[in-house]
């Protein structure tokens, strides 16, 4: 009869084949992957090869956790030798070869005469303790998904062709120069702003979700020196702009 | 009997990783992370659709050729766990792992469940190295590599076994790939700990009475292959060296305790944290040095002076004095660089500490000790989350969501593919994520106290070089990060001197970020 820990090792091994195979997502596959990764491959190969384990000398803690740094360097060494055959970054080619390991040391472990770490309730606790980490993470890294989309409100100006390049910097006086103004404005609800721009009156805007706004314009400005040339956006009944943009320009 | 003790201690443990699972937990909700590790996510990102992890010579991925093992370990984690390597960035994997290795540790050295939970906990709920142990950085994954090495050296030094040596090799090899510090730190604790039981052998006539046996080969080779086959120490090590350097640490450790002499020039900009974050992490070095200092010289007047023969063949000095070893090169090594590291202080010598007021038999000094540590954990949580410092009431900086529009604004308005960016390593990270598929790829520009005063206007001197874009996030109340260990007041501190800055055009802002562009004068 072979000992319970090994036995839950190729279980939950074989389960992880499964999920990557059939490519199933969710808190198992995460729970599950965590411990794929960082107990199963160093625990059956402690299981298999330390001879102090089989005669009963290694304690049950002692090889739960040292399973931990031996699969992390097991998956760390052999990932690497195995790039070079395209076989470490591809989650099928992965999980086949150290499943594939992972079940043959475990067999090997099986085949070998050893006495178990003392009695079943202690593997219990220790397992269910070390499969109730892992489904807490996997149910926590399932729930953490990063939302893609939020919604914002942005404010930009563009250089003369469109990208954000060749501002201008100095002009002569008199002389126009062309800008362009745009909005983007993702929301649950549709938005009234009001751009207060220097070449123009004041713009009111209706901003759809998802709608974007750009403008041409053309500024001209008479008076020799530095000047500060901003756009600012203001929410609707709002008195301070919600967004603000500014180019510097030196006259001549 | 020992099946009870097996309860007892598996009793002791699994709250123990329960507790720092859930602490990690809440780190991860404050999108708490080390800068470093977003290109190691942006890279994942950049090979999972790829057959093959082909590390580039040059631009942003190029330092990780010295780290493979770590690109291949979080891919694989990603890859086995079905999540985007964005979710695995923030989550508590570290502190499972670090939990559990480093209670099996101590419960080895210190022979109680109780303190091994206690200092498991100091650790793990320990602020000051939340960001680089709590998730995937390469401390999380590197250190119970280190932890189990120690534990298994324990056993090799007492008995020699051909497993042993396959484990301890393996420990080493997968470290070199994944963090060179750890790397060091192997060969550092295997160093001292065999000259300990050398030392030991020496001074006792009977040489059976030290049933240790130094592994003095394992070291060497250790060594040559570490030096042979590192780069880090010729590319990012060496060239650091000054003497100048020796003197910035200086200053920066004294920041760090937040005492600032007088004598000492410092730009205004640089950051400098709450005088209650300096004093807490100083009285946490203290509690852990102190033991230590007055151990090892009474370890010193013991063997050398009295020659006693319980020092002699205790078995747990070459332990103590291996860790000690390695703590203390570790830091002076760093000091050449540029910054005192307390990293090794503070995450391995709370053991030998212990074990030193153990040796004392006074029982309740030994648990107070363990307790204060853990007390100094949770009084920095406290501090910090008041001070903004890591975690706080809202959020210390714009997560990478908040800066997905910028960042699309970037990919469709920049004039060309590359472009150079000065910004914060922190936000530079995440436009370096977000950029992976997208066909542009920032180049940071990092910031220097020059460059932070061109940016806010202070300074009339012209740009070393004219960077494209300087993104400035709004929100963020943490350090503006530069250069080797350069940390720069939080630009967000200086929006009103960014817009009188008429050397600096404001072309976009979505209330998270603003991005500038220099005018070129």
């Amino acid at each position: 009869m072979p000992s319970l820990d090994l036995v839950i090792v190729m279980s939950f091994t074989l389960l992880q084949m499964l999920l990557v195979l059939l490519d199933i997502t969710g808190p198992i596959r995460a729970g599950s992957g965590f411990l794929f990764v960082s107990l199963w491959p160093g625990y059956s190969l402690l299981a298999a090869f330390c001879r102090r384990y089989r005669q009963n000398l290694m304690g049950l803690l002692e090889h739960l956790v040292l399973s931990v740094p031996t699969s992390l360097a097991l998956n760390v060494v052999l990932g690497l030798a195995l790039n070079n055959l395209n076989l470490s970054i591809r989650p099928d080619a992965h999980v086949l070869w150290m499943g594939f390991l992972t079940c043959a040391l475990t067999l090997a472990a099986m085949v070998h005469p050893h006495t178990d770490h003392g009695n079943k309730r202690r593997y219990c606790l220790a397992f269910t303790g070390a499969l109730t980490v892992a489904l807490l993470l996997g149910v926590f890294a399932h729930s953490s998904r990063l939302s893609d989309t939020e919604s914002y409100l942005s404010l930009y100006v563009l250089g003369a062709d469109g990208q954000a390049v060749d501002y201008p910097i100095e002009v002569a006086a008199g002389t126009p120069v062309r800008i362009t103004v745009g909005i983007n404005y993702a929301g649950t609800s549709a938005e009234d702003l009001h751009l207060v721009s220097p070449t123009e009156d004041e713009i009111a805007l209706r901003m759809q979700p998802g709608d974007e706004w750009e403008k041409n314009m053309e500024l001209t400005l008479t008076q020799p020196g530095l000047h500060r040339v901003s756009w600012d956006l203001y929410r609707s009944g709002m008195n301070v702009p919600a967004r603000s943009v500014q180019l510097w320009l030196k006259v001549y | 009997m020992k099946s009870k003790r097996l309860s007892v201690d598996l009793a002791f443990l699994l709250p123990t990783i329960l507790l720092s699972t859930c602490f990690g937990a809440f780190l991860s909700l404050q999108r708490v992370t080390d800068p470093f590790l977003y290109y190691d996510i942006a890279f994942v990102k950049s090979i999972q659709q790829e057959t093959q992890m082909v590390i580039p010579e040059t631009g942003p991925y190029a330092s990780l050729s010295f780290v493979a093992g770590r690109e291949i370990l979080l891919t694989q984690f990603a890859n086995m766990m079905g999540i985007g390597p964005k979710q695995l960035q923030f989550l508590p994997l570290g502190t499972v792992l670090l939990s559990s290795t480093l209670y099996f540790l101590a419960l080895r050295l210190l022979k109680s469940p109780v303190v091994a939970s206690l200092v498991t906990l100091y650790l793990t709920l320990n602020l000051s190295h939340a960001t680089a142990l709590y998730s995937v950085f390469g401390y999380a994954l590197a250190l119970p590599l280190f932890l189990g090495f120690v534990a298994i050296s324990k056993e090799f030094f007492q008995r020699r076994g051909h497993f042993e040596i396959g484990i301890l090799l393996l420990l080493f090899v997968a470290a070199h790939f994944i963090h060179y510090t750890i790397t060091v730190w192997m060969v550092l604790f295997l160093t001292g700990a065999s000259l300990t039981i050398g030392i030991q052998k020496w001074l006792t006539s009977n040489s059976y009475a030290v049933k240790a046996v130094p592994a003095y080969y394992l070291a060497i080779a250790l060594g040559v292959f570490f030096l042979g086959l590192n780069e880090t120490v010729y590319q990012s090590f060496l060239p650091l060296i000054h003497l100048e350097t020796l003197d910035s640490a200086a200053q920066r450790f004294l920041t760090y305790l937040s005492i600032d002499p007088a004598s000492i020039n410092r730009s205004p900009y640089l950051y400098t944290r709450s005088s209650a974050i300096g004093l807490i992490s100083a009285c946490s070095l203290v509690i852990i040095l102190l033991p230590i200092v007055l151990g090892v010289i009474q370890d010193i007047w013991q063997l050398i002076v009295r020659r006693s023969l319980r020092w002699a063949t205790d078995s747990q000095l070459p332990m103590m004095w291996g860790i000690t070893l390695m703590g203390i090169i570790d830091s002076v090594s760093y000091a050449f660089r540029g910054s005192i590291s307390t990293k090794s202080f503070s995450m391995i010598l709370p053991l030998v500490t212990l074990l030193y007021v153990q040796r004392t038999g006074k029982r309740t000094l030994y648990y107070s000790v363990a307790l204060l540590l853990v007390m100094t954990s949770t009084v920095k949580l406290l501090v910090f989350y008041d001070n903004s410092y890591v975690i706080g009431p809202g959020n210390t900086n714009s997560n990478s969501d908040r800066i997905q529009p910028s960042a699309e604004w970037l990919q469709s308005h920049a004039p060309q593919p590359k472009f150079t960016m000065l910004a914060d390593m922190n936000l530079y990270g995440k436009y370096l994520v977000a950029s992976v598929g997208r066909g542009y790829e920032p180049i940071l520009c990092g910031y220097t106290t020059e460059r932070f005063e061109n940016v806010i206007g202070a300074s009339t001197e012209e740009w070393e070089t004219v960077p494209d874009i300087v993104p400035v996030d709004l929100v963020s109340l943490e350090p503006t990060t530069g250069f080797v260990w350069v940390r720069l007041n939080p630009l967000a501190n200086y929006l009103k001197e960014l817009r009188n800055n008429h050397r600096l055009n404001l072309i976009y802002d979505d209330g998270a970020v603003w991005l500038c562009q220099p005018t070129g004068e």
